[in-house]
């Protein structure tokens, strides 16, 4: 066990390669969550430019702007973080640090898909309120202080008396941890041009996944599509098989994920 | 004791290593020469278990480096000959990955960088490849580890940080590690690397002690040629010329003369180490 896993050992790698990522991608990220504070002095600027006043920053400029920033930031942070691990110099450091392959791959996954995402978040966060606080007139309302009706919990559907409540805090948590895992695996996997490659990679067995899932569902489904249409179905056992489908899968696309990152540490050799 | 057995390697189609067989004991620095693109990089590698063998096995302490077992990395060390420029200030680099070596010290470190006048705080990415190096090997020497391998380590160095290096290789490593040093700068390390394992294409040409060597090779600086030498160079004022020690005289091995001979005798040269049959 201990060749495989040391909680010592693994406390020290992973104090060590947080040390690392801040040493590299630190200011980047700090950029990252700063980002909402300069585009909202851009586009005052801009609008005093061109209109004449100051305009009104509001929910539709502010929600998309975050979800591109966080796109961006963990489509290209991965890379940068330990898409080095393929560089004979920089792989050759990794690969004979005495730690297992187990520690340094699960301290990687740790990095990338929970402290680095939280950090950003939380920066994120911190400049959507001060910019809410201090111009609130133009900025509008922080986040935080919304009544938002987020739902929390694991599924991504749920139903309350009527209405279908869509789980967007769930969806977009998973969504993001599949799509870093994703490009973890493309940043230790590609040799060169990690990040093109893997986002092509990514659309290529999309649209695969997708063509297929749809050809099944058509082919083998018809009975309980029909059933479902014509009310055999209720609308709460209908959520809870989505819910349970979508969680079976996303649990699946994570293991194999992670399974391939593993697999892939243990096979790099320089 | 590193036993390696009838190793093979092939990038693909390309077979670099093939049929190797020799065992590196502890407290021996030896000295790994061989042509461009024999294999002493890739030799090293293997060692350390960054490649796979691709036939035959490498054994260090009856464990297999390839498994990359912690335990055993915590008793290696490689410099590879060319280093990565970090981001971060050289103490504080070799403070967080020393961690990881139970025998590294960092006023160990520290005395070695001083050694090599070098600064420990100054940042990676800012230093000179010949800084970079340095650093590198300091670190590498304050591990303390029981294997130390060495590609290259003195190409990048200037001439002070040569005999540096010398003396730190002789003073800070451990008297029972095993040491083995990859290089085409034989003259920065003659004094110090012993055995020689001289490496073909495909084959080990010669693994001897340096006593081994003088006792059955003469090398011979003279005006006049002896028409038995088995390779000559001129020099300024002579000849540096290697033939077969017949009368078992003392002499100063010359590592470049001695890896020329070898090139051009090959068969011979191994048949005479071998002891199958004496000229």
């Amino acid at each position: 066990m201990n060749r495989i896993f040391n909680f010592s050992r693994f406390g020290r790698y992973l104090a060590y390669d947080l040390r690392n990522a801040r040493n590299n991608a630190g200011f980047t990220l700090l950029v990252y969550g700063l980002a909402p504070i300069f585009f909202f002095f851009f586009y005052e600027i801009c609008s005093l430019v061109f209109s004449g006043y100051f305009g009104n920053f509001g929910l539709g400029w502010r929600i998309p702007f975050l979800f591109v920033l966080m796109l961006v930031c963990f489509t290209l942070l991965p890379a940068r973080l330990y898409g080095r691990v393929t560089d004979r110099r920089y792989g050759t450091e990794f690969l004979m640090l005495p730690a297992s392959t187990f520690e340094k791959f699960l301290s990687m996954v740790i990095v990338t898909a929970v402290v680095m995402p939280l950090c950003l978040s939380l920066m994120l966060l911190v400049s959507d309120t001060l910019l809410g606080l201090v111009f609130g007139a133009l900025y509008g309302e922080p986040l935080l202080f919304m009544d938002n009706a987020v739902l929390f919990g694991v599924d991504p559907l749920a139903v309350a008396g009527d209405s279908l409540y869509v789980n967007f805090f769930a969806s977009f948590l998973v969504g993001w941890w599949i799509w870093i895992l994703f490009f973890i695996l493309g940043a230790v996997f590609f040799k060169k041009s990690k990040v093109a490659k893997t986002l092509l990679s990514y659309l290529l067995i999309s649209l695969v996944l997708g063509v297929t899932f749809s050809a099944i569902l058509l082919k083998t489904q018809t009975g309980t599509a029909e059933a479902f249409f014509t009310k055999d179905i209720d609308i709460q056992t209908a959520v809870n098989f989505l819910n349970v489908i979508s969680n079976a899968v996303n649990f699946l696309i994570s293991a194999v994920l992670l399974g391939l990152i593993y697999w892939r540490l243990r096979a790099l050799k320089h | 004791m590193i036993q390696i057995n009838n190793l093979a390697f092939s990038y693909g189609s390309a077979e670099v290593l093939r049929n190797i067989s020799m065992n590196l004991e502890p407290g021996r620095i030896y000295g790994l020469l061989g042509e461009n693109g024999v294999g002493k990089t890739t030799l090293l590698t293997l060692l350390c278990g960054l490649k796979k063998c691709g036939a035959g096995t490498i054994d260090i302490d009856g464990r297999d480096p390839y498994r990359r077992d912690p335990g055993l990395l915590s008793e290696l060390c490689y410099l590879p000959d060319e280093v990565a420029p970090e981001n971060d200030r050289a103490a504080s680099w070799a403070a967080g990955r020393g961690r990881f070596w139970p025998g590294f010290t960092m006023e160990r470190f520290y005395e070695i960088m001083r050694v090599f006048e070098n600064d420990p705080s100054k940042k990676m990415n800012a230093m000179s490849s010949g800084q970079l190096k340095k650093t590198y090997i300091s670190f590498a020497l304050a591990c303390n580890t029981r294997y130390i391998f060495l590609d290259e380590p003195t190409n990048g160095l200037d001439i002070p940080s040569k005999a540096q290096f010398r003396t730190a290789i002789l003073k800070y490593t451990p008297e029972d590690s095993t040491i083995v040093i990859s290089t085409h700068q034989v003259r920065d390390l003659e004094d110090i690397i012993d055995p020689i394992i001289i490496l073909d294409r495909q084959d080990v040409l010669l693994n001897a002690s340096v006593e081994e060597i003088t006792s059955k090779l003469y090398f011979d600086y003279s005006s006049t040629l002896n028409p038995a030498s088995l390779y000559s160079e001129q020099l300024p004022g002579g000849f540096i010329q290697v033939y077969p020690n017949i009368g078992k005289k003392d002499c100063k091995i010359n590592v470049e003369a001695l890896f020329n001979t070898v090139h051009k005798n090959k068969d011979l040269v191994k048949r005479l180490f071998s002891n199958e049959q004496n000229i």
